[in-house]
């Protein structure tokens, strides 16, 4: 494992000390998932980083090609386990793209609504875990309220808190009650606002948290753009990409919002781009609830699905950054090729460029910028 | 001012110390799950004991995961002799239950049947052409599902 | 030495050993406890009312626990290292006075006794990070040891001004003189950084190197199980009750609570609430990191303490018995 690293064992500092080889994960207690990072360190300061992948490989790819297109939402779903609805959303996309099928107009607002709010619990989980890398325990209890009541509300419209299986080829599997909506709006509204304020103090305006992200890892557009960089973390460059306005789906241009950005491109503005992207989206799902129309939720589409041959990308804004859906179909029931563009992967693989230099104690402030879920890596 | 930020960290905190806690203490009172949250499968039953499944086997090939399992009466072919669910397998995508055209299937609420062994996680929902008490019967359907379960449970 | 003083001091041994476990016992419970009510969760609630058997419980599961030893570690510093740490601690409880008079060993120097004895615990810290063979517990351990020393001095140096002002160095007289007035209004400076800078060498958030348990795993107990690892936690307890109840005989007037008459239960009163406020400030704020703790130390504290040393020197001989 380390004999295949090229550096390690040869590389010395001053001539004088040899650099060691530690290994982050993937059983360290504060790694995102199973990720594994050799860190080359010289004392406490990274000489070099290499992320291992493959540790959750489960060969969705693979299997989304022996199941029908509708059974492959199952798999969709585990994509990427905390923006559910977004992969969802995208693989739909790519399906009715292909097939031709038009999407009921209540849908599509049911769509956007719950899009934003699972990147709102999506982003409240990253924010749980941003504390907890720097050492403060108490926001990821926090962060998890807000999450759970929303997660309360999926449950009671699609029964299911994190694999809803919801979204159908032509609209979601079923309406929502009114009830329920205005339930979550008011939350939105009142409560989940004061809340946010609290934790921006808690966290945002503690002097400790901002010493640890001011100027970290500092990345410009043109860098973020060369690695393939997307999202969030491209935004904090100052970039206003987001294929919400860019590729235009959803009834995301009939809303008013504005894209999140910042212009420092260090740790601390990828945390500012995310902390106000909660508020955004909150405003973006109030209004899909205020100004949802009435009427079917579901076209009709044949049970057994068997779109013409061809092949079809789409581009869609997952919580992490653009998620490319690629399928290609050869006319039979089953996808021929089902393949993923993952965001977290470009994320993660700018990793390399932006930790050397840096101490190890901060390599968690900068890992947990690129906010990566490895099931959406590793596939 | 530096410090500002650190006291007013300190006031968050410190309200909510004083404050209630959130916690549902479980094993002690249990939470009633929304109706349509998809635990395990179930089947709807006459009171005499008839299932409404008519072994069309929709959900049998609807089932991404080939969690049920369909034997039918070689005699009457609306008739299932016995309806196996390998619960193991399941992920509670909820497909067969949407795809039933017989109103046959529907999910519990009751999410406390963890088991040291995993061949006890497949049950039978009809055997020998009888729904099992694992059904849902007309009667018990009355009242709301996850609250007829077994087991002393509280009310909230 | 009489042989009867002999006997009373023995038993007041015993009784020191009594109160650290007391202590961690109590602490054990407290913290969780206090840690979940900021989490708005209820902390321990199985054991007892309210979780008050905890402490037991978790005793009762570290003496069942492998006490595992890795193949490569030292054998001999692995066992001995938790005991380094816990000893001196343990020592500096010696001199500390619970009402006047009531106290084992009553020295003219008895403050600088207690700064000797912490002295020694980076030595305990650095043996057990570096025994276990093990590359997160030796970055903990040389944390631990940089950290240690570098706080000791602005420590000692705002411990001075409290001599300046009192005019002796033993704790009895220290506490005596703030009989109406407590230190803490009189030198607020020194009180400051005093309380910082024992934060930082209790080794408590938002200085908890030698843990850091986002970065080094568990840092320097990263290989400890069982009963060794409840020395280590046992080391960490006391280094915190040593430390506050330094905080309370310096600066917040030990056993007096003017206007009421004095009492020992004033003292472990204070000892308790200023370990409840360091606990409440582990629930609050993320660690700092390590080269900015050193930075804060060499940078900001030592000359802060120099220059608070300088000017309570000044105003003592300008306004005699200030």
């Amino acid at each position: 494992m380390i004999a295949d690293h090229p550096r390690v064992g040869h590389v010395t500092t001053g001539g004088t000390t040899e650099s060691i080889v530690l290994n982050m994960g993937p059983q360290h207690p504060s790694m995102h998932g199973v990720m594994h990072m050799q860190l080359e360190l010289s004392g406490e300061t990274v000489l070099a980083a290499r992320p291992v992948i493959g540790y959750l490989h489960r060969g969705i790819e693979k299997l989304a090609e022996h199941r029908t297109y509708a059974q492959c939402m199952v798999l969709v779903d585990r994509l990427d386990y905390i923006s559910q609805y977004s992969n969802e959303w995208a693989y739909c996309r790519a399906v009715e793209k292909l097939a031709a099928i038009e999407v009921a107009e209540r849908a599509e607002w049911l769509r956007t609504l719950y899009a934003e709010l699972v990147r709102i619990t999506s982003h409240l989980l990253w924010w749980t875990s941003v504390g907890l890398d720097l050492g403060a325990f108490t926001p990821m209890i926090y962060a998890m309220l807000p999450r759970e009541r929303i997660f309360d509300f999926f449950e009671a419209t699609t029964g299911s808190r994190l694999m809803p299986n919801y979204l159908r080829f032509g609209g979601v599997k079923e309406d929502v009650e009114q009830a329920e909506l205005d339930g979550i709006h008011d939350y939105l509204a009142v409560d989940y606002m004061k809340l946010l304020d609290d934790y921006d103090t808690l966290l945002s305006g503690n002097e400790i948290f901002i010493s640890r992200q001011e100027g970290l890892a500092r990345i410009t557009t043109e860098q973020a753009v060369s690695w393939g960089v997307t999202g969030p973390m491209l935004r904090a460059t100052g970039c206003p990409r987001d294929l919400r306005k860019d590729a235009r789906y959803g009834v995301y241009d009939q809303l008013d919002w504005e894209t999140q950005t910042d212009t420092r491109g260090d740790a601390l503005a990828r945390y500012t781009v995310r902390v106000k992207e909660m508020r955004e989206s909150a405003r973006i799902a109030m209004q899909c609830i205020e100004r949802m129309p009435a009427g079917e939720v579901r076209t009709k589409v044949a049970k057994i699905l068997k779109p013409p041959e061809g092949e079809v990308y789409v581009r869609h804004e997952s919580t992490r950054g653009e998620l490319g859906i690629y399928i290609v179909s050869d006319g039979t029931a089953k996808p021929y090729r089902f393949r993923v563009h993952s965001p977290a992967f470009m994320n993660v693989s700018a990793l390399p460029h932006m930790l050397p230099g840096e101490h190890i104690a901060n390599f968690f402030a900068i890992f947990g910028g690129a906010d990566n879920v490895m099931a959406e890596i590793d596939r | 001012m530096f410090g500002e930020g650190l006291v007013k960290g300190l006031g968050v905190t410190g309200k909510r110390m004083i404050g209630r806690g959130v916690c549902d203490m479980y094993p002690y009172k249990r939470r009633v799950l929304p109706p349509k949250s998809r635990i395990f499968l179930s089947m709807r039953a006459t009171p005499d004991g008839m299932p409404k499944c008519q072994s069309c086997l929709t959900c049998q090939q609807t089932c991404p995961d080939h969690v049920i399992r369909i034997e039918r009466d070689p005699e009457d072919r609306k008739r299932a002799l016995s309806f196996t669910v390998d619960s193991g397998r399941c992920t509670f995508c909820g497909m067969c239950e949407e795809a039933c055209p017989y109103d046959a299937l529907v999910f519990t609420q009751d999410f406390e049947r963890a088991t040291f062994e995993k061949g006890t996680l497949t049950y039978r929902l009809i055997d020998a052409g009888i729904a099992t008490e694992s059904c849902v019967t007309a009667s018990a359907e009355e009242q709301p599902v996850h609250a007829s379960a077994e087991g002393g449970r509280d009310a909230g | 030495m009489t042989p009867r003083m002999f006997v009373f001091q023995l038993l007041g041994v015993l009784g020191l050993i009594v109160v650290l476990g007391l202590n961690i016992i109590i602490m054990d419970w407290w913290e969780r406890k206090l840690i979940g009510h900021i989490h708005v969760r209820p902390g321990p609630m199985h054991t007892g009312f309210h979780g008050i058997l905890q402490p037991f419980a978790d005793m009762v599961k570290m003496l069942a626990k492998e006490d595992v030893v890795p193949t490569e570690a030292d054998k001999l510093f692995f066992w001995a290292g938790p005991m380094i740490a816990v000893v001196p601690a343990f020592l500096a409880m010696v001199v500390l006075p619970l009402a006047p008079g009531f106290v084992l060993a009553d020295i003219g120097h008895g403050l600088f006794f207690v700064f000797a004895m912490q002295t020694i615990m980076p030595f305990g810290f650095t043996l057990i990070g570096w025994a276990a063979h093990n590359k997160w517990s030796l970055v903990g351990g040389l944390r631990s040891a940089a950290q240690l020393i570098s706080y000791e001095i602005p420590m000692l140096i705002s411990a001075l001004a409290v001599v300046m002002v009192a005019g002796s160095a033993r704790l009895t007289d220290i506490v005596d003189a703030q009989a109406t007035v407590w230190y803490v209004f009189k030198l607020p400076v020194a009180f400051a950084l005093f309380l910082v800078t024992a934060v930082a060498e209790m080794n408590r958030t938002p200085f908890d190197m030698t843990e850091a348990e986002s970065e080094l795993v568990a840092g320097i107990h990263t290989e400890y199980a069982g009963m060794k690892f409840g020395l280590v936690m046992m080391a960490e307890y006391t280094a915190m009750l040593v430390g506050s109840w330094m905080i309370v005989l310096l600066f917040l007037g030990g056993w007096n609570l003017w206007p009421l008459p004095p009492s020992p239960l004033w003292v472990v009163l204070k000892v308790y609430l200023l370990q409840s406020f360091i606990v409440w400030l582990r629930g609050t704020y993320p660690r700092l990191r390590m080269d900015r703790i050193m930075e804060l130390s060499w940078k900001y504290l030592i000359p802060a303490a120099l220059a608070n040393l300088l000017a309570v020197g000044v105003l003592v001989i300008v306004f005699k018995g200030f």
